[in-house]
């Protein structure tokens, strides 16, 4: 019989013992012709008996650890302070890993839901005005992307291009829903399979083709209730974009762990791109690829630069090719500020172990004559090292656990707090993998904070040690504990210097001139079902009465309608915009200028004045008028003035498969550059107002924001503004938001990190702290009797409380230094996420580096003056 | 494990001995090494059942429930491979021990 057989050799149940003693008691009952109690007294106790035979199965291992549990437990029940204090040390650090896991595990670790998706990449251009940066995100004018790569590209297997916009499904109980233009092989690309019916095909794809509808597996959930009969059902959907409803007939249900690769869609049509694109409609488009095998990104963009020249730009432009592993696209800026606060956490939870080691130390010190005593008494000295990593490794299963809860709360507050634009934060939760590595975590930190400890044991319970007095304790050396506290000053140090700079960073990101004031502001987004608003007039009779009525409530001093506002989000719409009378290429591609439907009071609610001209006018007949913005002067008219001047927009959509074409409108006036991007830290982009009146191709109809300027407080209008709403439609849903929250909501980000950086940050400096508060504590207690003989022989308090508090500063000094190193190699990683901040910034320092040194001589404050203040005789006497 | 000074070691042996005959239950067993010594053993039924367990798990020895002839379930142990080269071992070192305790009587 091997070992293997041997271990799992199966153990019998606690009724096979007892039916087999009964059975015994019942045969000696018969051949002795006695009866059962006779027999069973012959048996002895039958109880204990039971017992040994249980005990023979248990396993020698298991009976050891339950002793040093048991152990363990005493010691702590005479010690609860210590213990708690370990455990809750211990599991900060560990509920504050785990939280933070589960919470970026899908931003940087958990493979993303397609076939092979190392080799799926975004492509795209970016684009950089004069002396500007280069866009965030990659995408491509439709028509080049149809022209160019009408073969595919030859870094790529396969090409496939999405976009996404909103579409209400125009049915009974009508919703809202994102809807995503898709190439026809776009599933295929992926490696995605459809669950119900068909994938699209090519024939679906082609402009003369009926359109076709997959939807998301949730919308089949929720909408069809999971009915296979869906493929016999169409979906009317209606969208700005088509100016028109449709009915799309249902020809397949998406997996449910399907995701798409950026944003979100609930149905995906064919984008019908080809076999052409109309020559001045241009609209932008996300290309997405599966590279050949051995291909690298970088490798990508360098075999597509010679195809640049055919997406050039407007002059002095600059443009260049982005091909990102979608992860990384996805990911964006998140996936830096992620690894940062893995960092982060990671260096926090180490500071926690060393922590905790520390304290153990200090533990075997002050118990190495109990080892030694025992080691006497013939516990083995391996013995006691294992009594010490038990130890440990229970301390790190206490604290894992209640790890667990503290990173449950932790995750709930992540992901209450966390900026938009992290992938599946939403959604995150302590699933499996989460759980996994808290255990990992916790075995790992279990025998990080043992291992040292227990080799101290060793060294505590060798024979010499009983002999010798508390003068010279060979146990927890104070050098060892001293560099661990110089370590944890220098992890601290770096973490200070980080969170300083990212609350300067926050600072400069919060007083960025906006170019617009948004206090006392306050909005109100209103999206209308085209079931109740069927035609635009009826639309805007909604939006006429909202707009007039907000205007006469009191404490309002200008009120605006318009299709978005600045400080959340960019202009609705981009087009490419043609200047009168100067002749287009037909195939140029032209830059995307933002586009926005305002009413004339918009710049007088913002607080924008004009550089040149006039702004819009109530009372503006006869040709429609557009104001620019510098930069969209600067880019179409190339220093020229441009008041007077005539421009028109690309047509925003089709009609009857032709499309509408824009009027000419004049510009009227030009204001200076407001921030309008999607952070505040975004240069102002090139963009266009549109005067939004009777008789112009408005906004995409039923979705519009009113935003008015308050002299009261903007909460205070909020209660009217609804009132007004529910007067002329009660059943209309609005958000109301003040300026100031949504100026908030764009610094989610920032703030996100500065406070989690400066929590960690706080917590590890009250740590280091408390170690060095113990570690000088025990240096005078140890010390005791040679500064009660200093001042007996005449040294002063202050002498002798110098003396400890130069030595604790050398110590300092020496973390800190370290620290600095760390320190700086840390916020090199950091400069990214800074705003206007260099890394090595002399004030963040400078401000790091004295609440350090302040709070470390707070610690060493107590234990120098109880040095300055032995009483000699005392000292002397004792021991 | 196999320390002749061990009381459980000699009856391990009994045991082993007992089921070098065949296959047979606790009481079986019991009776076997009584009646075989002619009472001059008295097997401390207390630590029988422990001893065939710790037997049983070192794989010396299989257990399985049977019903014996007389119609009542019974776990009866059987020796195995290891068990019988595990019994000719420690008879060895016991009659050699048995042996010299004898030589070592006679000359006293």
């Amino acid at each position: 019989m091997g070992m293997i057989d041997r271990w799992f050799r199966r153990r019998p149940s606690d009724d096979d013992m007892r039916e087999e003693l009964e059975a015994h008691v019942a045969m000696r009952a018969e051949h002795d012709g006695v009866d059962a109690r006779a027999a069973r007294r012959r048996l002895g106790n039958v109880l204990q008996t039971r017992e040994a035979m249980r005990r023979v199965w248990i396993a020698a291992w298991w009976d050891a650890l339950r002793q040093d549990a048991h152990y363990t437990w005493r010691s702590w029940r005479r010690r609860p302070g210590f213990a708690l204090g370990a455990i809750l040390v211990l599991a900060l650090g560990l509920g504050a890993s785990t939280a933070l896991f589960a919470a970026l595990d899908r931003v940087l670790f958990k493979p993303l839901p397609y076939a092979d998706p190392d080799r799926l990449v975004s492509v795209g251009v970016v684009v950089a005005p004069p002396g500007g940066t280069f866009g965030r995100t990659e995408g491509m004018p439709d028509k080049s992307y149809v022209q160019m790569w009408s073969t595919t590209p030859a870094p790529f297997e396969a090409v496939t291009a999405m976009d996404t916009w909103t579409c209400e499904i125009a049915e009974e109980s009508p919703e809202g829903v994102r809807c995503g233009d898709v190439d026809h092989n776009f599933l295929r690309v992926l490696g995605v399979h459809v669950v119900l019916g068909r994938d699209f095909a090519a024939e679906d794809d082609v402009r003369t083709a009926p359109r076709t509808a997959l939807i998301s597996h949730a919308l089949w959930v929720r909408r069809y209730g999971a009915d296979p009969g869906v493929l016999e059902r169409t979906v009317n959907l209606d969208t700005a974009r088509w100016g028109a409803l449709q009915q799309v007939p249902i020809i397949g249900v998406l997996p449910p762990e399907f995701e798409m690769p950026v944003e979100a869609a609930d149905i995906l049509l064919p984008s019908q791109l080809r076999p052409f694109v109309p020559a001045p409609f241009v609209g932008e488009i996300m290309p997405f690829a599966r590279l050949k095998p051995g291909v690298t990104p970088e490798r990508a963009e360098a075999m597509l630069a010679p195809q640049l020249s055919q997406v050039s730009t407007l002059p002095g432009f600059r443009a260049e090719w982005r091909v990102r592993l979608l992860r990384d696209r996805r990911a964006g800026d998140a996936a830096r500020a992620a690894w940062l606060l893995m960092g982060a956490v990671a260096v926090f939870l180490l500071i926690a172990c060393v922590n905790v080691t520390h304290l153990m130390l200090a533990r075997v010190g002050e118990r190495r004559r109990e080892f030694a005593l025992r080691a006497a008494i013939g516990a083995g000295t391996i013995r006691l090292a294992r009594l010490a990593l038990a130890e440990s490794l229970l301390l790190s299963i206490a604290a894992g656990a209640s790890g667990l809860v503290i990173a449950l709360a932790l995750l709930r507050t992540f992901v209450a707090m966390a900026p938009p634009g992290v992938p599946g934060i939403t959604d995150a939760a302590m699933d499996l993998r989460v759980y996994v590595v808290a255990i990992l975590l916790m075995i790992i930190s279990g025998v990080a904070i043992g291992l040292w400890p227990a080799l101290s044991v060793l060294r505590v319970a060798a024979p010499e040690s009983l002999r010798s007095t508390s003068t010279a304790p060979p146990g927890a050396r104070p050098r060892v504990r001293f560099a661990l506290v110089t370590a944890q000053i220098a992890l601290t140090l770096a973490l200070l210097v980080g969170s300083t700079l990212l609350l300067q960073s926050l600072w400069n990101v919060v007083s960025v001139p906006l170019g617009f004031d948004a206090e006392h502001v306050i909005t109100l987004t209103a999206g209308l079902s085209r079931t109740r608003y069927p035609t635009a007039e009826r639309a805007a009779a909604f939006f006429d009465e909202l707009l007039a009525r907000a205007r006469s409530t009191p404490g309002v001093i200008a009120a605006t309608l318009s299709d978005s506002a600045p400080p959340p989000r960019p202009p609705g719409g981009r087009a490419a915009i043609t200047v009168e009378g100067r002749p287009t290429q037909p195939n140029a591609p032209q830059l995307l200028i933002g586009l926005r439907w305002v009413t004339p009071d918009y710049f007088k609610t913002f607080r924008i004045s004009v550089v040149k001209g006039t702004t819009l006018k109530d009372d503006d007949a006869g040709e429609p008028t557009v104001v620019l913005n510098e930069s969209a002067e600067r880019t179409l008219f190339a220093g020229e003035n441009s008041v007077g001047r005539r421009v028109r927009p690309a047509p925003f959509g089709f009609s009857n498969g032709k499309e509408v074409p824009n009027p000419w409108f004049t510009v009227v006036g030009v204001t200076p550059d407001v921030r309008n991007g999607q952070s505040l830290t975004d240069e102002p982009a090139p963009e266009a107002f549109l005067a939004l009146r009777a008789g112009t191709p408005g906004p995409a109809l039923g979705v519009s924001r009113l935003t008015l300027r308050t002299t009261a407080a903007p909460s205070e209008v909020a209660a009217s503004l609804r009132q007004i709403t529910s007067d002329i439609d009660p059943r209309q849903l609005v958000t109301i938001q003040t300026g100031d929250e949504l100026l908030t909501l764009l610094t989610a980000q920032p703030r996100f990190i500065a406070w989690l950086l400066t929590a960690f940050a706080t917590l590890a400096l009250l740590l280091a702290a408390a170690g060095l508060y113990s570690v000088a504590s025990y240096l005078v207690a140890q010390r005791r009797r040679d500064i009660g003989v200093r001042i007996a022989i005449g040294a002063s308090p202050r002498d002798v409380a110098r003396q400890v508090v130069g030595e604790a500063g050398r110590w300092i000094i020496g973390g800190a230094v370290a620290g600095a190193v760390l320190g700086w190699m840390g916020t090199r990683a950091l400069q990214s996420q800074l705003y206007q901040v260099e890394a090595l910034d002399p004030w963040s320092w400078t401000g790091a580096l004295l609440a350090l040194a302040m709070v470390l001589m707070m610690a060493v404050f107590r234990p120098a003056y109880r040095a300055a203040h032995v009483d000699p005789v005392a000292a002397l006497r004792a021991d | 494990m196999a320390n002749q000074e061990n009381p459980q070691a000699a009856l391990e042996l009994l045991i082993l001995k007992t089921l070098a005959a065949g296959p047979n239950h606790g009481f079986g067993i019991a009776l076997h090494i009584e009646e075989a010594s002619s009472a001059l053993l008295r097997v401390e039924e207390g630590s029988l059942y422990p001893a065939l367990h710790r037997l049983d798990k070192a794989g010396f020895i299989d257990a399985e429930w049977t019903t014996t002839p007389n119609g009542r379930r019974a776990r009866v142990y059987r020796l195995t491979k290891e068990g019988r080269k595990r019994l000719k071992e420690i008879e060895e070192s016991w009659t050699t021990l048995a042996e010299g305790v004898k030589r070592v009587l006679r000359w006293a």
